[in-house]
Order: structure tokens, then C-alpha cells, then sequence
């Protein structure tokens, strides 16, 4: 992976059978997990098939797999944006009412649209897992609200434990979106911009992908001229900064679903 | 500063004011209440739309509930229907207990009383708020709702103005027949604040929809302390942030945007819209009114 030091991983759609549960029953303890060669010593039995390594999706597996994505799939595509297409635009000239993601070449509109496709199969997690919560009341009790969201976080990072830095801000991706931001801060604005994003923002935390938002952080502002040339998201679903992090932040897990480290170009 | 001269002060400064008071009861019984009430100086004529201002306020402090006294205590002879929050409503952790003791302990006598708060989120507030029922977001991080018909508030969410939010704000503003536009959110467009002050990346995009579809009053918050800022392209802005924590000789005098300011304790706000008119008091901890004032309606296009 250039430029962040990530490991070299590949991703495969997988539904992984828990051991404490009857044979024909399925929970989603990962539906993204790295595709490995070999198994990490802990890992369950059932997931592990020698002959074709870990993870490897059976057949029966396979027939899950595909109905799972065959009801999932539309639902998620009809909530995922459609990915920006390679244009010669910028936000710079744009009103603010309308999203400009460029300027973007086709490679780029490309890679933007597998990042695209990482979110999508990262919601249908996210949405498999919500429903199988209580619905959260839009008028709740401050206990509804805390265990809703608790449950919701550690089944989420249950389901991602094997989650990895760039699983969603792709390799391809990562550069792309540091150029776009470059480009908003390197305008006019840029002073300006870095103080209302740096305001109130602690530097030096450390972060993990599939970790909690750390509670005592305040959410960083997201100036506009930014949220317009950035790839739009699902309403669950939300860019922020730590420090000059860019997170993409789960905000009904209050997850980290992945992260840019020094997203921000150093002054 | 000793409670009786505290009320001749008042009495002094507002006499026009207070005489108008008196004649509604509210004077006569601003001495008996306890804590000391604040001497109220609006009309508090029946039919009159009343609301509260409220920011930065979620901190738990002895200081929040004294400010919240305040406010009881003020419920007490001006029937205000709602409070509208401009963001920072819980600082710091957000378990159960963090909303009673931030939020629903200091206010339980204006929330048993039927007043309704509206909230909008401010940077330190986790985005789960939205679903808590006494923030009436109903799950949205912004909304808009029309306690009457003739006034309208747009609660919009600072922190993350999406183009879509945009979008949605033009929208409603166009689409409002209400002679009354307020529109309230949590970082300032304009402010004097030495720590924060005007985020003029927000104002480039959420002035010219003021402007545009007539905005009547700005309520802001983030920055902590109280600010009237000089009406702006003829639109009042207003930083009501010292709702629990104060930052203490934080305006910058220099500014030359302040038409009255005040950070050295905690206020919340007061108002109350007749016709064209928004009455105001903002009042601090101890019951002192440091600004007063009568805005009225812009009318530009609208009826």
C-alpha cells in the first residue's frame, strides 16, 4: 500500500458459522474479513479449511453468501450513493447546495467507485446487524439510546475484528482524497479552514480501525467547502478529523470504520 | 454584588421597561421568589410567543444549576413554551446518568412544567442525541418546527453542513410563510470571540440564504460568553454560549462587531415575539439582566 505502511490485503465477502450455534444457523461474526493464506493460531475451527485455506468460502457457504448479498446488495445500493464520475469540475466554482468531486480522471473516478463498493459492503455489516437490534426509538430514553448504541458498537467490532486500515479508503482511494483535500486547503481559505478544523482538536491520539470514537474528543467541525468534494455518504456514515486524521466514522456504532493518517497536508 | 442592589440597579436601568412590567405582576414578584428572581423586563402579554436561549450548558457544574435556578425561576412569572439549544448540550461523558445530571436534574422544573427544549448539536455532543426524546430532534440532525404559525425555527447542525443540509435549508426557508425566521445552530458565523470567533467558511454559505429568504434573528453558540453582534447586512446575530461554562474577558473588544457583550458569568436568554416585535432579557446567574432590547421583524418579501 503506498505511502501509509498498511499491509497488502485483498477482501472476500464471507459468512462465518459460530461454533454455539445449530448447524443450519448463521450469525455474522465478519462478512469482510482479509483473505489469508495461512490461519491465525486462535482461530476457530470451523472457519478453517485445510485443503483450501482460511476463510475460504464452501459451497454451502457460497449458496448463503449469495442469498445474503442477492437481499442485502439492492437495499445497500439503493442507500450507498452512486460513486462520482470522472469529471473536469471542482467544488471550488460549485454552490454550496451542489457536491463537485473533482477534478477526477477515470482512474480516479475508479478507484473512488471500489471505495464505493468497500462501503457498501461494509453497511451491509452495519445493516445485517442494526436490524437485529431493538429499533431505536427516534423519541428514546437515555438508557435506549446507551444500551442500543453499546450493543450495536460490540457487535460491530465483533463482526470486524480482523478489520485493517484501508479496508474502506482503499489504497487506490487514499490518494485521491488527500489530493482533494490538498486542493480545498491549498485555496485562499486554507488558514482559515485548518482553525476551524483544528479547533478544539487534540493532536497525538493514537487510532484504531473498528475502535470506539474516543468519548472525551469532540467531534471536529467539517467545513462545507470540504463535505462538497469529498464522496457523499449514507446518512450512518461520516467524514470527521482527529488531529489531522480523516476518520470515516459510524456514527450509530460510534465506530471507526477506517481512517487516513495525516490526511490534512502539514502547513 | 448584594441581592437588593442588584434590584435597585435594575430598577434604575429598566425603569420604561419595569413599568410596563408592573402592570403585568411581573415586577411585584421578581423580590419573593427564591433564588432571587431575575427582574424580568418584557411585555409578557397574553398570546405573546415566550421562548428561552440556552448554550454550552451540559457540564453538571454547580454554576449550570445555578443558571438553571434562574430560569425556574423565571417560568415562574413569564410562561415561556420552549427553549431552543445552540449545541454543547453534554460535555464530556454521555452515559444515562450524564443526562440526568446534566440535563434533566437542572431543568426538571421547566421540563414538569410542560416546556419543551430543541435542541441542535454542537461539537461536543455525541450524534446519538438526536434520538433523546427531550431534545424533540426526532432522530434528525436538523429539523425544523413551527411552534406557532407566524414564527418558525430552523435547528441546523454546524459541525457537519453537508451540501444536502444546504440544499434542505433553502428549501424550507423558501417554502416558510412564517413571519418569524430563527434560525439556530451551534458555531458562530459571527462572533468576537478570541478562542473561537466567526467561522466565515459557514457564513459564505449560510448568509446569503439569510439574507435572501429573510431571516428574522441568528442564535449561535461555542463561543462562551453572551454577544449581541451589530445587525449584519440588517440581520441580528446573537452568541449565547455561557449556558454552563464561561470563558472569562474572552471578547475581543476590537472586534467592532459587538453591540453589547458579557463574559463575566453565565446568562441565558429570554424572548418573547408580539407582532413584529422579539422582546429580549438575557440574564445571568445571579438574576441581573445585562442586555435588553426589541427587535423587529425584517419584512423584505414576506407577508
Amino acid at each position: 500500500m503506498p505511502g501509509n505502511g498498511a499491509p497488502e490485503t485483498d477482501f472476500e465477502v464471507v459468512r462465518v458459522r459460530s461454533e454455539n450455534e445449530e448447524v443450519d444457523q448463521f450469525s455474522v461474526q465478519s462478512l469482510m474479513v482479509p483473505r489469508r493464506t495461512t490461519p491465525p493460531q486462535n482461530a476457530a475451527p470451523s472457519v478453517v479449511n485445510k485443503e483450501r485455506g482460511y476463510m475460504a468460502v464452501t459451497g454451502f457457504r457460497r449458496v448463503v453468501l449469495c442469498g445474503l448479498l442477492a437481499v442485502s446488495l439492492p437495499a445497500c445500493e439503493r442507500d450507498v450513493p452512486a460513486p462520482p464520475p470522472a469529471t473536469a469540475e471542482s467544488a471550488a466554482t460549485a454552490p454550496p447546495t451542489k457536491r463537485v468531486v473533482g477534478p477526477l480522471s477515470e482512474a480516479e473516478s475508479q478507484a473512488l467507485a471500489t471505495m464505493n463498493e468497500r462501503l457498501m459492503r461494509y453497511l451491509i455489516i452495519h445493516k445485517q446487524l442494526e436490524q437485529g437490534l431493538p429499533k431505536m426509538p427516534t423519541q428514546g430514553t437515555p438508557e435506549q439510546i446507551d444500551a442500543h448504541q453499546r450493543e450495536f458498537e460490540k457487535k460491530m467490532r465483533d463482526a470486524r475484528k480482523n478489520a485493517r486500515r484501508g479496508e474502506i479508503f482503499t489504497p487506490e482511494a487514499e490518494p485521491v482524497i488527500r489530493r482533494l483535500l490538498a486542493a480545498v486547503f491549498a485555496g485562499p481559505d486554507g488558514k482559515a479552514l485548518m482553525e476551524s478544523v483544528m479547533d478544539e482538536q487534540p493532536l497525538g491520539i493514537k487510532l484504531d480501525v473498528n475502535g470506539r470514537y474516543p468519548d472525551t474528543v469532540p467531534v471536529s467541525t467539517v467545513p462545507p467547502g470540504i463535505l462538497q468534494t469529498l464522496p457523499k455518504l449514507t446518512e450512518d456514515m461520516e467524514y470527521r478529523f482527529v488531529g489531522r486524521h480523516l476518520i470515516l466514522l459510524d456514527t450509530h456504532a460510534h465506530v471507526i470504520a477506517d481512517f487516513i493518517e495525516d490526511a490534512i497536508p502539514a502547513e | 454584588m448584594q441581592p437588593l442592589r442588584v434590584i435597585a440597579v435594575l430598577v434604575l436601568a429598566f425603569t420604561p421597561l419595569l413599568s410596563a412590567c408592573r402592570e403585568s405582576g411581573i415586577a411585584s414578584d421578581a423580590a419573593a421568589a427564591q433564588p432571587e428572581a431575575p427582574a424580568v423586563a418584557l411585555p409578557n402579554k397574553g398570546g405573546s410567543f415566550k421562548f428561552g436561549v440556552l448554550g454550552d450548558f451540559g457540564t453538571g457544574s454547580r454554576d449550570q444549576y445555578e443558571l438553571a435556578a434562574q430560569m425556574n425561576a423565571l417560568h415562574d412569572r413569564f410562561k415561556y413554551s420552549m427553549v431552543a439549544l445552540v449545541g454543547d448540550n453534554l460535555y464530556g461523558s454521555e452515559r444515562p446518568q450524564d443526562f440526568k445530571k446534566k440535563f434533566e436534574e437542572p431543568y426538571k422544573k421547566l421540563l414538569d412544567a410542560g416546556v419543551k427544549f430543541y435542541a441542535s448539536l454542537g461539537n461536543h455532543d455525541a450524534r446519538e442525541q438526536r434520538y433523546y426524546k427531550p431534545f424533540n430532534m426526532g432522530g434528525n440532525s436538523y429539523y425544523t418546527f413551527s411552534p406557532r404559525a407566524e414564527v418558525r425555527f430552523f435547528a441546523l447542525e454546524s459541525t457537519y453542513l453537508v451540501p444536502e443540509q444546504v440544499a434542505w435549508l433553502e428549501k424550507e426557508l423558501k417554502a416558510s410563510g412564517s413571519h418569524w425566521k430563527i434560525v439556530f445552530f451551534h458555531h458562530p458565523i459571527y462572533s468576537s470571540g478570541e478562542r473561537h470567533g466567526s467561522d466565515v467558511k459557514l457564513r459564505e454559505v449560510l448568509e446569503p440564504l439569510f439574507i435572501e429568504h429573510n431571516v428574522s434573528v441568528v442564535l449561535q453558540g461555542h463561543d462562551h460568553f453572551y454577544e449581541r453582534v451589530k445587525p449584519q447586512k440588517d440581520i441580528p446575530y446573537f452568541v449565547i454560549g455561557s449556558g454552563g461554562k464561561l470563558r472569562a474577558g474572552n471578547i475581543d473588544r476590537g472586534s467592532g462587531i459587538t453591540a453589547k457583550g458579557f463574559d463575566s458569568d453565565l446568562a441565558f436568554m429570554a424572548a418573547e415575539i408580539d407582532g413584529d416585535q422579539m422582546h429580549f432579557n438575557v440574564i445571568t446567574r445571579g438574576g441581573k439582566i445585562i442586555d435588553s432590547g426589541v427587535i423587529t421583524r425584517r419584512k423584505g418579501s414576506t407577508p
